[in-house]
């Protein structure tokens, strides 16, 4: 039973509360769950098994709560996860100015080399539409990460965005295999020394805040 | 004690191993299921130490966490179904002599969750100073008096006699880990644990325990 | 033994009851259905409601046997809980040193949560305040004069001793 899978990746999905997190994954996980942990622990677990390269894969994405009292605790959820996916809703103006504060935490907690995805989601919504496409792609490119839009009717590109993550952890991690076996060689490649460091330095509150806005 | 289930949490919280020994409890459960049970009680292990009441924030912190070494907690000489003569040395990997360890140690597991017991089972929950989790289940029932069993209760003793066993035997199969796991070569860190020796000696450990 | 703290909640997930003693050496100190520990209360009840969905899911096959948590150890205190048939969740907040406190919980339950209040015509038999309540966000408390001093008296001996 325990040899069922080869390989666990942590996934983590935050942003402001109501911007419709859980709803995004409903249809991608294994089971449905009627756990109601979020609202008691300030986490929720969603589990999808995949395929990659002859290995069974099971993505563990741990659904945060994004209420203020939950903030220290979910801080905690942070520790070893492989890939980090921020929710805003392209009707909140709000939301979207929260993604900077989530990127911070990021920074605070996370490890360096974490792969980031910066989703709106309701953009069926497009009456409503608030934070413009353009806006969120290049703050999205400023930051170094993918950006996408997508809506709890059609997740399905967000479905694919996390099959994409998980084929990025999965070659990250054999890469960094390689670099540690030939260990002292050559390292001509410094980005790869990096992987799997703690950023100590913290963030630069200057640089990150010319953003948008 | 018999041990039902155990389990190992890595540090982010991703369940590692799970192994069953029994067919009474948890056997009709999945590993989805088993990796959401290790995420929760990761969670509540990290949300315990926010509530400690304010009457012990106040007051200095006399628990004692030294952990007392209990002779030979799942080694086979524990174990009188298997007679062997006691001047062939057992073979414990990397570990000289007719233990792992033979002296008390220190818990790290100061303000998270230590043991859950409930109307059917116990668990016990060990953790080491990098934070891995090493869970056991076990059928036993715990009295509530249980710490009255060795006589005299000490004040300060932040566990019972049941709890300080599961904690040698748990540091135990750290210990194994830390030969079959950490030394192979193929292993990569903090995925699931496949290593077929580690699985052997984890049984017989479990075995010997009575 | 020694108490650090005593709540009661109920079928809705809202902390009806809390009290904590604060100075040990004083059983008249410390607070009485505070605003403060609301979000203590809070994460008390995440972490008992958490933990009794992972023993329901880990309990035995065998059928008609309940499996309900009776103390929960951390390296500090240790948590006792009793649920009643009704929902309602009390708990205990102690030290390690073993005593029976399921029989504690159990006699503030039959001998006086249902005497002050549930035999109470003038109590509320619903501590929610709507219907369409949602869960957690309540704020009424038990204020009944009685059921608190019959339980400081109760408590008052196991408080430090």
């Amino acid at each position: 039973m325990n040899s069922e899978y080869d390989y666990l990746f942590k996934l983590l999905l935050i942003g402001n509360s109501g911007v419709g997190k859980s709803c995004l994954l409903l249809r991608f996980s294994d089971d449905t769950y009627s756990n109601d942990y979020i609202s008691t622990i300030g986490v929720d677990f969603k589990i999808k098994t995949v395929e990659l390269e002859g290995k069974t894969v099971k993505l563990q994405i741990w659904d945060t709560a994004g209420q203020e009292r939950f903030r220290t605790i979910t801080s905690s959820y942070y520790r070893g996860s492989h890939g980090i996916i921020i929710v805003y809703d392209i009707t909140d103006q709000e939301s979207f100015n929260g993604v900077k504060m989530w990127l911070q935490e990021i920074d605070r907690y996370a490890t360096s080399t974490v792969l980031k995805l910066l989703v709106g989601n309701k953009c069926d919504l497009t009456d409503k539409r608030i934070v413009e496409f353009d806006i969120a792609k290049e703050f999205a490119d400023a930051n170094n990460m993918p950006f996408l839009e997508t809506s709890a009717l059609d997740s399905t590109n967000v479905e694919e965005a996390f099959l994409t993550m998980a084929k990025q952890i999965k070659e990250s991690m054999a890469k960094q295999k390689l670099t540690d076996d030939s260990n002292g060689n050559n390292n001509n490649n410094s980005n790869k020394n990096d992987k799997g460091n703690v950023n100590l330095n913290g963030q630069s509150l200057t640089s990150s805040s010319s953003g948008c806005c | 004690m018999a041990i039902e289930t155990i389990l190992i949490i890595n540090k982010s919280g991703g369940l590692i191993y799970q192994r069953n020994f029994s067919e009474s409890f948890a056997s009709k459960l999945n590993s989805n299921d088993f990796l959401i049970i290790a995420s929760t009680i990761h969670s509540v292990f990290a949300i315990t130490s926010q509530i400690t009441p304010k009457a012990l924030q106040i007051t200095q912190n006399n628990v004692d966490y030294v952990i007392p070494y209990i002779p030979m907690v799942g080694m086979e000489s524990s174990n009188p179904q298997q007679t062997r003569n006691a001047n062939v040395p057992v073979k414990l990997g990397s570990y000289k002599g007719p233990d792992f360890f033979k002296e008390p140690f220190i818990s790290w597991n100061k303000s998270g969750l230590r043991q859950l017991s409930t109307d059917q089972f116990t668990m016990y929950i060990y953790q080491t100073m990098t934070g891995l989790k090493f869970v056991a289940l076990s059928s036993n029932v715990l009295s509530t008096n249980a710490g009255t069993m060795n006589g005299s209760i000490d004040k300060t003793k932040a566990v019972n006699v049941a709890s300080q066993v599961a904690d040698n035997f748990l540091r135990k199969i750290y210990c194994l880990y830390g030969d079959y796991v950490m030394k192979d070569p193929f292993y990569s860190m903090e995925m699931p644990i496949k290593s077929e020796l580690f699985d052997k000696a984890v049984k017989r450990m479990v075995n010997n325990l009575l | 033994m020694t108490i650090y703290s005593f709540w009661i909640f109920d079928k809705h997930c809202n902390c009806i009851y809390d009290r904590e003693w604060t100075l040990l050496a004083n059983p008249k100190s410390g607070t009485t259905n505070s605003k403060q520990n609301d979000d203590i209360s809070k994460l008390l009840y995440g972490i008992i409601f958490s933990l009794r969905s992972v023993t329901g899911k880990l309990s035995s096959t065998e059928t008609g046997r309940t499996n309900e948590i009776s103390s929960i150890s951390t390296g500090r205190f240790r948590i006792h809980t009793y649920c009643t048939a009704t929902g309602l969740w009390f708990v205990l907040l102690t030290d390690f040193k073993p005593f029976n406190y399921s029989k504690v919980l159990q006699h503030i339950y039959s001998d006086i949560f249902v005497k002050y209040i549930t035999n109470n015509y003038l109590s509320p038999y619903d501590f929610a305040q709507s219907e369409g309540e949602k869960r957690g966000q309540g704020t009424r408390k038990i204020t009944n004069r009685h059921f608190k001093n019959n339980l400081e008296l109760f408590l008052e001996p196991m408080i430090s001793s």
